[in-house]
């Protein structure tokens, strides 16, 4: 049984194919430039061409995949697990496109192009933020006024939720039961999983909150946000320009710069940055261990996982980490999203399987 | 955001160009707009417009539904152009990044970044709250506004796209522009029953009118006075003569008709037996579809406020975007020139602002030209403004993955 996942992003679509157990793919790549000149037809039809090619180098006959497997940024609330697409599936998706205006209609486009390319197979969807769906209340209110907040839907999400569900899931097999997640992508998240369910997450109502990135802000004082508005006369577009792409260490440095650039190949002139960058996280460890009492584990996962060995040489010598009784293990997670959505998508078409046997 | 819309542009710049070499390949005066409405029609459904309509006045009008239709942003530009000099050197082509024919600034380098902006959002998947509406109207150069207020009396609120903002693709060179002075045309005609007392007081009065205006002011021609034409009819004699005037931002249509009169009965006070009679000069106009209309030959001048919000939220959306936002106005230097805002903004009070990617300066002239880079810019800088009028804001989420 094959499965096909699919991880879209504006910038582009990443595929993997399983065969059997969702281990390691057979088969994967990446579409650049999805968003832009790569139109979602032609990008699937790479897909399909990659898969064909694939089938003839291995002397079988090409068949279509057993089953999609997608994942989405946004959406957990409404969809707390995986789900196999239908129309009323799409149309709840559709009431989603205020909160996630740049994923959602690009997600339904594809799925549009799945069913096109890819007749009668099941496309399942994995959902980053149903990981934090029962995330306490403590930690996803704001303290707002509650009308406001509930009317509008003001709270808090996490983001990275695949990488922090492929952390637990590492980290409990070697014992640990309160474990601190970093998934270190160009806008990271870090988040608290004690029991296997998140009790602290740094991003907020968009993934701006939280830690700084390599363009991105994180944690800003509003009053901030009210200054420039009025006193440089900052529109919300500007603002979002500014905190989203301008921001984190570009801000910093004036360079664009990565999370690999900055840990793995240290510069001095990049000293300020990395300093801001690891207390920063520092910090977001200690929230971590004042809701859980302690850390057993740090997983750090995302596509900087590597370059995070140097962070956490240095997150090791911290006092607050020095201090721990039990010394708190470091594993490293490259690139578990395709993993899990196979592996989801994979469960789902097996009971679809059987239900249509039955 | 932006990246993603630049992304998508890039993709789409031979086919905006190819476009817009189209339209300035068809001919296509005043009243005679029907081939280049066709070519528009046919895009907009070709580029999946939600409605295409083309109306009873020849307008062509395509629309993007958004999900809620808080608001609808209208794209006005017009169809039609000002006759060719015979001797135009400059035949429609594109030559060094530009796009040479009649109407390749006004209008038609407009309309083609007008409908592509909108097509540029609908690409990019960038979903949209209000309506975006694109119009090409007819009869804009020599029917005064005639097709442009057929589509906000009927049209549009027929279609329940009555618009709250409008921006005209007319040529500002990537400014921001919101407003400019009118003009208005008036008959003058001197009667009486000596034809020799009646020529002298045409002469009279074209020389005191004249001097009344002084010498041309800084900002283009403010007067225009055609040589009069005597008849004889039943014994009695008329000079007729066409005075043309610069309708200043406060000055109005009632106002100047009554200044003028005053004007030229002076200059005849001494005289005796002669009437004076001075009215806006005005004309039936036959649409291409056959619909007649009567147009008055008065442009009233116009004005957005500069700190309307529609006016400071195309400036933040273009800052955001990385493009020029500089305001300004047009300075029609020639009397006779305008844009439907005068229309828009005085009969329909819908604010109204100018960003298109001709300039002014090549409007109506021989070798009209518009610089291809401009188009895309325009279809860039548009999109962008129209995000941020009517899209669902895009906070705190970037082009990159989480």
């Amino acid at each position: 049984m094959q499965i096909l996942t699919l991880v879209p992003s504006p910038q582009a679509l990443r595929y993997a194919v399983f065969s059997g157990r969702p281990t390691h793919p057979e088969g994967e790549g990446l579409i650049h430039d999805y968003r832009g000149a790569m139109p979602c037809h032609l990008a699937l039809l790479k897909i399909q061409k990659a898969m064909q090619a694939a089938a003839h180098a291995r002397r079988a006959a090409p068949l279509p995949p057993a089953a999609i497997g997608i994942r989405v940024p946004f959406g957990g609330t409404e969809f707390p697990g995986p789900v196999a697409v239908d129309a009323d599936v799409v149309r709840r998706l559709e009431t989603l496109t205020p909160a996630a205006p740049l994923h959602i209609p690009a997600l339904l486009e594809l799925l549009q192009q799945c069913t096109a390319h890819f007749p009668g197979v099941p496309q399942v969807l994995t959902f980053d933020t149903a990981f934090f769906a029962d995330l306490p209340e403590r930690e996803h209110l704001y303290a707002l006024d509650a009308d406001l907040a509930r009317v509008h839907g003001l709270r808090r999400f996490g983001y990275c939720g695949l990488h922090h569900a492929a952390a637990w899931q590492r980290a409990a097999r070697s014992g640990a039961t309160r474990v601190i997640s970093l998934c270190l992508e160009p806008q990271p998240e870090l988040a608290a999983i004690q029991g296997g369910r998140p009790v602290y997450v740094t991003s907020g109502i968009t993934p701006l909150e939280g830690l700084p990135g390599q363009t991105t802000c994180g944690d800003l004082d509003p009053g901030l946000v009210m200054l420039l508005a009025e006193e440089l006369h900052y529109g919300p577009e500007r603002l979002n320009t500014l905190f989203t792409r301008e921001s984190g260490l570009k801000g910093l440095t004036g360079s664009a710069l990565t999370f690999d650039e900055l840990f793995a190949a240290p510069k001095t002139e990049f000293t300020l940055a990395r300093e801001v960058i690891c207390y920063r996280i520092l910090q977001a460890c200690g929230m971590a261990m004042a809701a859980m009492g302690g850390a057993d584990a740090v997983v750090i996962s995302g596509r900087y996982a590597l370059a995070g060995r140097a962070l956490a040489a240095w997150l090791k010598r911290q006092a607050v980490f020095q201090r721990q009784t039990v010394p708190v293990a470091f594993h490293y997670l490259r690139t578990p999203v395709e993993r899990i959505v196979a592996g989801q998508a994979l469960l789902l078409a097996r009971a679809s399987a059987r239900r249509a046997a039955a | 955001m932006y990246a993603i819309l630049q992304s998508r542009l890039a993709s789409l710049k031979a086919d905006a160009a190819e476009f817009a070499q189209e339209l300035v390949g068809v001919e296509s005066l005043s009243l005679h707009e029907e081939q280049v409405a066709e070519l528009v029609e046919q895009k907009m459904r070709a580029l999946g417009f939600h409605q295409v309509v083309r109306d009873d006045y020849g307008n062509v009008v395509g629309a993007l539904l958004g999900r809620q239709a808080t608001a609808t942003l209208a794209l006005v530009t017009h169809l039609d152009t000002v006759a060719a000099a015979k001797d135009d050197p400059h035949p429609c082509r594109v030559e060094d990044g530009r796009l040479y024919g009649l109407g390749a600034a006004d209008c038609k380098g407009g309309i083609a970044a007008q409908l592509y902006a909108a097509y540029l959002l609908k690409y990019s998947l960038l979903p949209l709250d209000g309506n975006l509406v694109v119009a090409a109207t007819v009869a804009e150069e020599n029917g005064l506004g005639l097709g442009v207020r057929g589509l906000l009396e009927r049209t549009l609120p027929e279609m329940g796209l009555k618009p709250d903002h409008i921006i005209l693709g007319e040529p500002t060179g990537l400014g921001l522009y919101y407003g400019h002075d009118g003009w208005m045309e008036m008959d003058i005609e001197v009667e009486g029953l000596n034809p020799f007392q009646v020529d002298d007081i045409a002469r009279n009065i074209a020389t005191d009118l004249g001097e009344a205006m002084g010498s041309p002011e800084a900002g283009g021609e403010n007067f225009v006075l055609s040589q009069h034409a005597r008849r004889q009819h039943g014994g009695v004699a008329t000079a007729s003569m066409r005075v043309a005037r610069r309708l200043r931002q406060h000055g109005d249509e009632v106002g100047m008709l009554t200044q003028v009169t005053h004007e030229a009965r002076q200059s005849a006070r001494n005289s005796g037996a002669v009437e004076v009679a001075v009215q806006v000069r005005q004309d039936a106009q036959r649409l291409y579809t056959g619909r007649t209309a009567v147009a008055r030959r008065v442009v009233s001048a116009w004005n957005t406020d500069p700190f309307d919000p529609l006016m400071t939220r195309a400036r933040q959306a273009l800052a955001a975007a990385g493009c020029a936002s500089q305001p300004g106005k047009w300075q029609l230097g020639r009397l006779g020139m305008g844009t439907a805002g005068s229309v828009l903004v005085n009969e329909f009070k819908v604010p109204t602002i100018g960003y298109g990617p001709g300039c002014e300066a090549q409007a109506h002239e021989r070798g009209e030209f518009v610089e291809l880079e401009k188009i895309y810019t325009a279809i860039y800088g548009t999109a962008a403004i129209a995000h941020s009028l009517i899209g669902i804001p895009v906070c705190g989420w970037t082009a990159d993955e989480i």
